[in-house]
């Protein structure tokens, strides 16, 4: 949004520009970056710098008008810190080129993108490319997989301080639950991100870690996740995708009750994915189906609280602009 | 030679949805997959086939392709059959309340239409990829 003049009347600006809530976001990550570059070395470093580069890059080619505020660098750190540390350095560049081409020009730009660029890379790559990020120690049908949940297979139970230090991690962006937190905790008190959203969903992931049964995977292979809420949320990327994932404004449906109801579904997916499934980790997904899912849970909270009398569809409106002028990632 | 997997099956279905258009009965090609995986079992001999034929086309005429792909594959067990049908279901109804986004001016204008429509089928395949892992 523009100082100055408007169609629909004078607009007090918020001060809130994009390339400023970008700006709150690296400062945000930069712990992590810090992080997984302190416990992985330069390989966390290089994934960084490819991530980011490419995401520019590609953006610069979309989109050169805005290329500068700052949303492509968001999406390149946000790309690395969903790539296992061992992951070559090709495959950050492709997460990236996806995450940007794919997930924010092609499904709607900036500020309108469907879903989150990031997980979206994500999801692809590990369909595509599979023994890139899986461990040898997981398979599924013959495929090898993924992530510090699936590490943990065999293994005896770690302690919480392993946990929050991330000594079993294998993506960048939990090298360091410690440092998740903090990074998220300077988004909330930078107003950037609305805080009942990492709430809700961490406070469900707890919830269904204690209530569902777990499945014959878990009581085979690591029965200490099972009941076991603080292991489900230091693990894997659960800390992550609470703070920088689901908190993206342009992917996330526009009512508080409606964001709350989005956090629940991405909790009981990405359970349902841990316990139920082969898959380690189903964060990722769980992200990708909330985001699918955000112009029903809209319509249901927003034309159900004001009737179903004029109209079934949503107006096709800025979602950047409804949300305040927060930019989101894409 | 590889057989169909439900999986991809449900997805193949999901894009030829979006080229059919829809009569009244056609959520009722949920049960497909389920019909398709008795009559595997029921000792039809070669009644077996046309039984088959007479479930894809029975519940929506205009929905047969849509339905003869969700019944090709061999379902291993009467879950994968339910998996397969309310996956099938559950998209659906996902990508048709995603329309309004889909269609709208923010997509760039090459890909308005069916190549987003695929992208998003495409995208939806890998979210709902775990679940056939149930």
């Amino acid at each position: 949004m523009t100082r100055g003049r408007s169609g629909a009347g004078p607009v007090i600006h918020s001060g809130r520009t994009t390339p400023r809530l970008m700006a709150h976001a690296v400062a945000a990550l930069a712990p992590i970056a810090l992080a997984s570059t302190w416990r992985f070395g330069t390989a966390a470093s290089v994934l960084f710098g490819v991530a980011i580069a490419t995401a520019m890059l590609c953006d610069a080619v979309c989109d050169r008008r805005n290329a500068n505020d700052g949303s492509a660098v968001v999406i390149g750190m946000i790309v690395a810190c969903l790539m296992p540390a061992t992951a070559p350095w090709w495959l950050a560049a492709a997460g990236s080129a996806i995450a940007v081409l794919l997930g924010k020009h092609a499904l709607g730009g900036l500020g309108r993108n469907l879903f989150n660029p990031a997980a979206l890379a994500r999801v692809l790559l590990m369909g595509l490319a599979p023994a890139a990020f899986f461990s040898p120690l997981w398979t599924i049908d013959g495929r090898t997989a993924a992530t510090p949940l699936a590490k943990e297979l065999g293994a005896s139970p770690v302690t919480v301080v392993d946990l929050l230090l991330g000594l079993d991690s294998v993506t960048l962006g939990d090298a360091m639950p410690v440092a998740v937190l903090v990074g998220g905790l300077v988004l909330i008190a930078l107003r950037t991100i609305d805080w009942q959203v990492p709430l809700c969903y961490l406070g469900a992931i707890s919830l269904l870690a204690l209530v569902l049964p777990p499945g014959e995977r878990i009581v085979g292979h690591a029965p200490w996740l099972a009941g076991n809420p603080m292991a489900h949320l230091l693990n894997g990327s659960t800390l992550f995708c609470a703070f920088f994932m689901l908190t993206d404004p342009v992917t996330a449906p526009f009512t508080r009750p409606g964001r709350l109801v989005f956090c629940t579904l991405a909790a009981a997916y990405t359970m349902v994915v841990r316990y139920y499934t082969p898959y380690p980790d189903g964060v990722a997904f769980a992200v990708l189906l909330a985001n699918a899912s955000v112009p029903f849970i809209d319509r249901k909270m927003i034309w159900g609280s004001v009737g179903r009398g004029a109209s079934d569809e949503l107006p096709a409106v800025d979602r950047q602009y409804l949300a305040g002028d927060e930019g989101g990632q894409g | 030679m590889t057989t169909l997997s439900p999986h991809d099956a449900v997805f193949l279905a999901l894009a030829a949805t979006l080229f059919v258009e829809r009569a009244a009965r056609w959520p009722w090609v949920t049960v497909v997959p389920l019909v398709a995986w008795l009559v595997a079992l029921a000792p039809l001999g070669g009644f077996g086939l046309s039984t088959l034929a007479l479930v894809v086309c029975l519940p929506s005429p205009r929905f047969a392709p849509v339905a003869f792909l969700l019944a090709l594959p061999e379902y291993a067990s009467v879950m994968d059959a339910l998996v397969a049908g309310t996956t099938w279901l559950g998209a659906t109804s996902l990508l048709d309340t995603l329309e309004s986004r889909l269609s709208a001016s923010t997509v760039p204008e090459r890909l308005r239409g069916a190549p987003v429509r695929l992208l998003t089928v495409g995208v939806l395949y890998y979210v709902f990829q775990p679940v056939f892992y149930l």
